[in-house]
C-alpha cells in the first residue's frame, strides 16, 4: 500500500495552476456584472431624462411612468437576456474554481504551518512558528509583591460612562422633538394619538435604555474612582492546566473595599457578522473561587494560593473566536456600592 | 462516469494527544472519476458556534491535474501526520474546537466543477480533558 509519510515537498501543489492556460472566471464574472450594472444605470438615466421631457413637454400622464421604466427595461430584455445566462454560467465557473479553504488557510502560511483564515493573532513575546500560534500570552508588567502584575481588561467605566452619555444625548435628543411635537398635538386637541404613541414607543424605551446604561456605568466610574488602582499580581504565569500559585491584590485608592472575593473566570467571545456589522457575544462558562471574604476578611491587601483546574482549557485565541482566562476582583465600597473588576492572565497547554 | 466517487476516510483512532500522530488512510473506489482537477487531503482544526468560522491547517497535501501530480497520487494511500499541541479540542457554549482530516475530490462532468468532501472527526486533547 503506498504511503505518503515521507515529507515530500509538494510545494507546486500549492500554486495555483499557470493563470495565461485558462481565463480568470472570477475576473470574468466581475467584468461582465460591472457590463451589466453599467448598461442598466445608463438605461435609467435615459429614462429619467426621457420622462423629464414628457412632463416638460406636457405629453400625456400615462406616457411618463412609460417613459421612465422603458430604456431599462428593454436593456434588460434585449442585453440582460443573452448576457445573465452566461453571467450565472461564470458566477458558477468562479465559485468552482474558488481555492478550497483548506488550500487558503495552507497557503497563507505555508504547509504544515497552522494558519487561520485572517490575520494571525499577536502573541507576545512569540515568534512566528511557534507552537501555539493560538494561545495568546497576556501583557504582564513586574509585579511589587509578587512576580507578574496582570494588566486590567474591559473599557474602564470612565470611557463607558463618556461614550453613554453622548449617546443618550443624541438619541433623545432627536426624539425629544418628536415627542414635543405629539404632545403639542396632544395639548391643542386635547385628544391622545395611539398611533404615534405606539410608534414612538419601542424609540422611547430605547432611550431610556441608554440612560440607565450611561448612570449604571456613572455609578461605577465613581466607585472605581473611590477604590483607586487595584492591581492583581501572580507568583507564575503563564499557568498551565493543574498548575498551582498564588495571588496578591491590593489597592490604593482612598476608600477601602471590603468583601473582597477572588475568582478565576473563563469567559467564551465570539464574533459574528450580523447584517452589515460585526458583534461579538461573550459567556462566563467557569468561574471558580480563590479567596472567599468569609475566609479572607475580605479586606486588601491579600494574598491566596490556588490551582488552575486539570481540565481547564487553554487560551484560546484565533480571529473570531476566543477562550479568555481572568482574575476577577469584587468587593464593596463603602459597605454597599459593588466594585468588580477583571485581570487578564493566560492558561497555557503545558 | 457521471455519479460521485465513492470516498473512504478512516483513521485508525478517534482520541489524539497532543503532539501525537495522526495515522489513517483514504481510497477512491475505482480511483479518480474522469475529468478530476485535484485531490486534496489536510488535516487541521476549524472552530464552530456562534462565531465566525476560524480553521487552521496543520498539513496539507494536494494532488492536481493542472500541474500532472494527479498521477501520482497513491490509491488508496495512508498517512501519518504529526500533530501540534494546541488547540485542543472543546466544546463550549459559543466556542467549539473541532478537528478533522479531509478529503476533498473536484472534478468536471459536462463543464461544470463538482466536489465532494470526505470528514473524519478526531479529538486532540490532553489525558486529564479526555
Amino acid at each position: 500500500m503506498p504511503d505518503d509519510r515521507d515529507p515530500d515537498p509538494d510545494t507546486d501543489s500549492l500554486a495555483p495552476s499557470d493563470p495565461a492556460a485558462r481565463p480568470d472566471p472570477v475576473a470574468a464574472a466581475r467584468s461582465g456584472c460591472l457590463k451589466l450594472f453599467v448598461g442598466f444605470l445608463f438605461a435609467d438615466v435615459v429614462g429619467f431624462a426621457l420622462a423629464a421631457w414628457v412632463l416638460i413637454a406636457q405629453g400625456p400622464g400615462w406616457l411618463v411612468p412609460l417613459a421612465f421604466v422603458g430604456p431599462g427595461a428593454m436593456f434588460l430584455l434585449v442585453f440582460g437576456g443573452a448576457e445573465i445566462p452566461r453571467l450565472i454560467r461564470q458566477a458558477r465557473e468562479a465559485v468552482a474554481a474558488t481555492p478550497s479553504p483548506e488550500s487558503a488557510a495552507a497557503v497563507a502560511a505555508g504547509e504544515g504551518v497552522e494558519a487561520g483564515t485572517a490575520a494571525r493573532p499577536r502573541t507576545a513575546g512569540r515568534e512566528a512558528g511557534d507552537a501555539h500560534p493560538t494561545v495568546a500570552v497576556a501583557d504582564t508588567e513586574p509585579g511589587a509583591a509578587l512576580a507578574y502584575r496582570l494588566k486590567p481588561v474591559g473599557v474602564p467605566w470612565g470611557c463607558q460612562f463618556g461614550c453613554l452619555v453622548v449617546a443618550a444625548l443624541f438619541w433623545n435628543g432627536i426624539l425629544s422633538t418628536f415627542v414635543v411635537n405629539v404632545v403639542r398635538g396632544w395639548n391643542r386637541g386635547g385628544l391622545i394619538r395611539w398611533g404615534e404613541l405606539l410608534f414612538l414607543s419601542p424609540f422611547l424605551l430605547v432611550g431610556l435604555a441608554i440612560i440607565a446604561a450611561a448612570l449604571y456605568a456613572g455609578l461605577n466610574w465613581i466607585v472605581s474612582s473611590l477604590v483607586g488602582r487595584v492591581v492583581a499580581e501572580l507568583s507564575d504565569h503563564p499557568l498551565a492546566p493543574g498548575a498551582a500559585g498564588r495571588v496578591h491584590v491590593a489597592q490604593g485608592g482612598i476608600v477601602p473595599l471590603g468583601r473582597v472575593a477572588v475568582w478565576l473566570v473563563c469567559t467564551e467571545e465570539a464574533t459574528y457578522v450580523a447584517g452589515t456589522s460585526k458583534s461579538t457575544a461573550k459567556k462566563e462558562v467557569e468561574k471558580h473561587p480563590v479567596a472567599d471574604p468569609e475566609a479572607t476578611g475580605g479586606s486588601l491587601p491579600l494574598t491566596a494560593e490556588f490551582a488552575v483546574p486539570r481540565d481547564a482549557m487553554h487560551t484560546f485565541h484565533a480571529p473570531n473566536n476566543k477562550i479568555a482566562w481572568t482574575v476577577r476582583v469584587t468587593g464593596r465600597a463603602l459597605g454597599v456600592l459593588p466594585y468588580r473588576a477583571d485581570f487578564g492572565f493566560t492558561v497555557s497547554p503545558e | 462516469m457521471t455519479d460521485a466517487p465513492e470516498v473512504r476516510l478512516e483513521l485508525a483512532a478517534r482520541e489524539h494527544r497532543p503532539r501525537g500522530e495522526l495515522a489513517g488512510a483514504f481510497v477512491i473506489a475505482g480511483g479518480p472519476p474522469d475529468g478530476t482537477r485535484s485531490v486534496e487531503f489536510s488535516v487541521l482544526w476549524r472552530t464552530s458556534g456562534k462565531g465566525t468560522e476560524d480553521i487552521g491547517v496543520v498539513h496539507y497535501r494536494a494532488w492536481k491535474a493542472d500541474d500532472g501530480t494527479l498521477a501520482a497520487l497513491p490509491n488508496p494511500s495512508t498517512f501519518a501526520v504529526p500533530l501540534p499541541p494546541t488547540p485542543w479540542s472543546y466544546d463550549g457554549t459559543l466556542v467549539k474546537v473541532h478537528w478533522l482530516a479531509r478529503l476533498r475530490v473536484r472534478w468536471e462532468l459536462l463543464g461544470r466543477t463538482r466536489e465532494v468532501v470526505e470528514d473524519a472527526e478526531f479529538t486532540l486533547a490532553p489525558a486529564a480533558r479526555s
